[in-house]
């Protein structure tokens, strides 16, 4: 149904209705701005990165075949532009030094999670995510959040699907550390 | 991959899963919208005014072919104005005569003009009628 609508804006657009783009922004930014926020790790760089996004998304809309959706076509565009911010900043990703989980422990974290409150369980995740390599984290809330196959993932980022599944089992290795490491915490510590 | 590792991957992936079903989107800053709007209409502003041709590549063809039957016409009706330029150019009529040529294209002309009135004012409005049909199709396509 988005598609549809995207695809209804894009010939608005095309027609010379510039203000449908609008529309566009309102349905994709929210989405546009957490993949953003992944990347850079940063609100007020994210914030530059989805505005620089969407006006290269409006310089490149004539070359939108709608092959893909629309928004894989953005969150590719979205991607660029972050990891492109992100190298002329040369930030450096913050590394864990957490010891790697053991296989027996495995049904701690879960069920430390079980216990926690939804609003807990959103700051952890929010917190995992932030630890993860900027790429990791992208692709981590694409397939896990927006459900998006292997092949989606690999249209949104440009990367091969190999190279995206290694991503994935290692950020979901790192997660799954993290996890560990932040439930070691009193709960009540993480606000 | 033994079967205890298999079962740690799985076993994380569920539970990533059930996290993420408590995963929201980042509350968005107030001034993305407005501010990449306004390079857009800035950018849409600096830009040529461009537009599409009211007349398509094919619709030339049939706009051409129109022309040239009525140059045809023209023509035929008065073709012996071309043989007295001839003649005035070269001054000879032994080169080129046109006279026959002519005379050819007037009789035909004549019979042209023999028809009836009504069947040139069907033909012009018949013709009319489809260049309006199509100029408001396009209008409408766009």
């Amino acid at each position: 149904m988005n598609n549809a609508n995207d695809i209804k804006n894009i010939k608005e657009i095309r027609a010379g209705d510039v203000s449908a783009f609008a529309q566009l922004i309102d349905r994709h930014q929210p989405m546009a701005f957490t993949l953003a926020n992944s990347i850079v790790k940063n609100r007020e760089e994210a914030e530059e990165v989805t505005q620089d996004a969407f006006f290269k998304a409006y310089k490149a809309l004539s070359s939108f075949k709608g092959n893909a959706e629309f928004s894989t076509w953005l969150y590719r565009i979205v991607y660029n532009t972050a990891i492109s911010k992100l190298r002329s900043h040369k930030v450096k990703s913050i590394s864990l030094d957490v010891e790697e989980a053991k296989t027996n422990k495995d049904l701690v974290v879960s069920d430390d999670l079980k216990r926690l409150e939804q609003q807990e369980r959103k700051i952890i995740l929010k917190k995992a995510l932030k630890q993860l390599k900027e790429d990791d984290a992208f692709i981590v809330i694409l397939y896990y959040y927006k459900e998006q196959s292997i092949e989606e993932i690999a249209d949104a980022t440009g990367l091969g699907k190999s190279n995206i599944k290694v991503k994935l089992h290692r950020a979901r290795k790192q997660m799954h550390d993290t996890l560990k490491r932040l439930l070691e915490i009193e709960p009540s510590s993480l606000f | 991959m033994n079967k205890e590792h298999k079962h740690q991957v799985k076993f994380d992936d569920s539970t990533l899963k059930a996290l993420f079903k408590n995963f929201t989107e980042e509350e968005v800053p107030p001034g993305i919208k407005s501010r990449a709007m306004s390079r857009i209409l800035n950018d849409w502003t600096e830009q040529a005014i461009g537009y599409s041709p009211l007349i398509s590549k094919t619709n030339r063809w049939w706009l051409l072919g129109i022309c040239a039957v009525l140059l045809t016409v023209t023509f035929l009706v008065d073709a012996t104005v071309l043989s007295s330029y001839w003649q005035q150019i070269t001054g000879s009529t032994t080169l080129a005569n046109l006279s026959s040529l002519s005379q050819g294209f007037a009789s035909i002309g004549d019979s042209f003009g023999k028809l009836p009135p009504i069947l040139y004012f069907t033909a012009l409005g018949l013709l009319a009628l489809l260049g309006i049909d199509r100029f408001l199709n396009r209008l409408a396509n766009n």
